[in-house]
């Protein structure tokens, strides 16, 4: 665990001290699957539902919640629509493990902030030679200090 | 009764459409794969991918895949028709979004009172999402391919019997630009 927490901050570091300091970020909620069946109905109320992120100007996303650690590259398109292939820590209702993550969203109503949903689906290796899966749908603010 | 017949004129139009038409609706790749599909219950079971993509961007491609324990067996099949393009700056990466469906047909191990297998035959409808890596290792003709493929079926409208409303589809596979 003290190994990935000095990867996570060494990642953060680097990350900050590049030519990337303008930034946007965002804090989303919504809706989860954690590998234990159904979809879930959006729950705003559990804080275990949000997400947290942050991509600077390199378009190097960085993103928490609690099913995930994930850094990824941002592909953005003129209509609003971005896709962000991503890598990380991966978290489900059977384990834990690294993983790949791919999030398609959308971005509309831009008013200083801007409204986004975004649909993310994770996969990765858990314990026991088990795979950990899940998903989440979102919707979201994001702040950008971008002029 | 008026009956359409093949005129000249009629003829030339036609040729002329579909000469127009030829280049970007008839180029199309296709190819088939292995890989895995992954059920919402974390379950992962062996399949086949088939695909066809249009030089204009329409996807279709079926995922099939089969499993069979102690409890029951099941047939699975993932379909999608999307809308794919390549992901702005990258030469390899492409995403796709459109609509598919998910069917499945569950046969029970255990007989039921009158000595018959309870047989389930459901299917629901989502969203599906794909990205893929498409990278220039086999020449022009002959393509790489390695694909993962998404459909979420919102809450709510998940009625399968032991699938679970979302599916994961990750498959590799060769196809051929015709």
């Amino acid at each position: 665990m003290k190994k990935e927490f000095l990867v996570t901050l060494c990642t953060i570091s680097f990350l900050c001290s590049s030519r990337a300091m303008a930034f946007r970020a965002g804090l989303s909620g919504g809706s989860l699957g954690v590998g234990t069946g159904h979809s879930n109905a959006a729950d705003f109320a559990s804080p275990v539902a949000y997400k947290a992120h942050v991509t600077f100007r390199n378009k190097i996303d960085l993103s928490l919640a609690a099913t995930h650690l994930l850094v990824g590259r941002v592909y953005e398109f003129n209509s609003g629509a971005f896709v962000l292939p991503a890598a990380g820590f991966i978290l489900d209702g059977n384990g834990s493990g690294p993983g790949v993550s791919a999030l398609f969203g959308f971005t509309f109503f831009c008013w200083g902030v801007c409204f986004y949903s975004e649909f993310q689906q994770q996969l990765g290796f858990g314990p026991n030679r088990k795979m950990v899966s899940g998903y989440s749908a979102r919707i979201g603010l994001d702040y950008t200090n971008e002029k | 009764m008026n009956s359409w017949r093949l005129t000249t004129r009629r003829f030339i139009f036609c040729l002329m459409t579909s000469a127009l038409i030829w280049p970007c609706a008839f180029a199309f790749e296709a190819g088939t794969g292995p890989g895995f599909i992954t059920h919402g219950d974390n379950r992962m079971t062996p399949s086949v991918q088939s695909w066809m993509q249009t030089s204009f961007g329409l996807l279709a491609g079926i995922t099939n895949s089969g499993e069979k324990n102690s409890a029951f067996s099941q047939q699975t099949a993932l379909a999608h028709v999307s809308y794919a393009t390549s992901l702005p700056g990258s030469q390899s990466l492409e995403a796709s979004l459109g609509l598919g469906e998910i069917f499945s047909r569950t046969t029970l191990s255990k007989s039921g009172e009158a000595g018959t297998r309870a047989s389930h035959i459901s299917q629901a409808g989502g969203i599906a999402m794909g990205l893929r890596w498409k990278p220039a290792l086999l020449g022009r003709k002959l393509k790489f391919r390695l694909s993962w493929d998404t459909l979420y079926v919102p809450p709510g409208l998940s009625v399968l019997y032991f699938t679970f409303g979302h599916a994961q589809s990750v498959s590799t596979g060769l196809g051929w630009d015709f």
